[in-house]
């Protein structure tokens, strides 16, 4: 009797146990989200960059690339990332021919989870513009996606700034998606 | 006298268990450095008329790594693979045998992510869009947009989440390389 009854109290434990786990698989709300985070970070919150003497003067006075990195430091996180001239982070531009690529960047880390340096390349071998305009590829979306990267945003197969590519004339990356905005709160 | 000598003897050998755990510690995490770009948007038909040759096959070997001067490519640091062509699409090359070049790999102690490459992988069959380098070496066209995995009569690009039937794929880019 004893024995059968510790057997019933087993069975009912285990359908309880499946039963409570049903229920939480139906309450928990799935993950729709595309960003994708690398999983290395900043070691602060508030970091630096300088632009290169190779930036055009133009992307400057245009605001094209703060502009690109103040989407980020207006997205709800503490992240923020400032401009500093004595910065080892680093934006260039350069003519580096037909790669195939407008912005890369580079991203060393210190082999313990955190960011030492960072730094972005500009393809200046393709056209340019800092108003958007057709037939030129747009400084200010491509900084901000380059940016995203320095917060190890990975890329987004949807249309956000963290989309893997660009064409001529888009504009849509200078803008965070609510995709990129939930990235960049998940990293810090 | 001898209670100072102990507490050195013990201090040492705490300061001496320090730096090993410290240097075993740096060994065992190298440093890993993260390349990501935005790429210039290249459609199927860009693809096509851009490649040198399009080739269906199986990656059959990691030739290694190593490391270059070039500033072309997304990283200096490279691997090397070697498919074997089932199919040509465009421009049939002499051999069936194609070396690929990919950046990204290992250098040193360190390690070369680059998340917008081909990711090619032993064993995997594969759609491929290659440039051809200096020296007879092939490169993917657009990075990872010039790579469709081949599963299961499906084919898939890495930068793009729809996935396609394989002959219907292999109809369009056979029809694009002819124009």
């Amino acid at each position: 009797m004893n024995e059968s009854y510790t057997r019933l109290s087993k069975v009912g434990l285990w359908k309880l146990l499946a039963t409570a786990s049903l229920v939480l698989l139906a309450v928990l709300p799935v993950s729709a989200e595309a960003y994708s985070y690398s999983g290395y970070r900043w070691s602060n919150n508030v970091n630096y960059v300088r632009y290169d003497a190779s930036v055009p003067s133009s992307w400057q006075s245009s605001n094209a690339l703060s502009n690109g990195r103040r989407v980020w430091n207006e997205a709800g996180s503490p992240f923020r990332l400032n401009y500093s001239s004595s910065s080892g982070n680093v934006v260039r531009a350069g003519y580096y021919g037909d790669t195939g690529w407008l912005g890369l960047t580079r991203i060393w880390t210190d082999g313990a989870g955190r960011i030492a340096k960072a730094e972005t390349k500009f393809n200046r071998t393709y056209h340019w513009s800092t108003s958007g305009a057709a037939g030129y590829y747009d400084v200010q979306s491509v900084a901000a996606h380059e940016f995203g990267h320095w917060l190890q945003l990975k890329h987004s197969y949807y249309p956000t700034t963290m989309y893997t590519s660009a064409g001529k004339g888009e504009t849509y990356m200078r803008s965070l998606h609510s995709d990129d905005i939930a990235g960049i709160n998940q990293a810090y | 006298m001898k209670k100072i000598i102990g507490i050195l003897v013990v201090m040492a050998l705490v300061v001496g268990a320090i730096g090993i755990v410290a240097v075993l510690k740096g060994r065992s995490k190298p440093s890993v450095v993260t390349v990501g770009a935005l790429l210039i948007r290249k459609d199927l038909p860009t693809l096509a008329k851009e490649a040198d040759t399009i080739m269906i096959g199986k990656v059959v070997a990691d030739l290694g790594s190593g490391e270059d001067a070039s500033e072309t490519r997304l990283s200096k640091v490279y691997t090397d693979y070697q498919i074997n062509a089932e199919k040509f699409l465009k421009n049939p090359q002499a051999s069936r045998d194609i070396k690929v070049r990919v950046a990204g790999g290992k250098s040193g102690d360190s390690t070369v992510l680059v998340e917008d490459e081909a990711k090619l992988t032993p064993g995997e069959r594969v759609m491929l869009f290659l440039s051809k380098e200096k020296g007879g070496r092939f490169t993917v066209t657009g990075f990872a947009q010039g790579e469709y995995e081949l599963k299961g009569g499906m084919a898939k690009n890495a930068q793009n989440t729809s996935e396609k039937d394989e002959w219907r794929l292999i109809s369009e880019v056979q029809a694009e390389a002819a124009r």
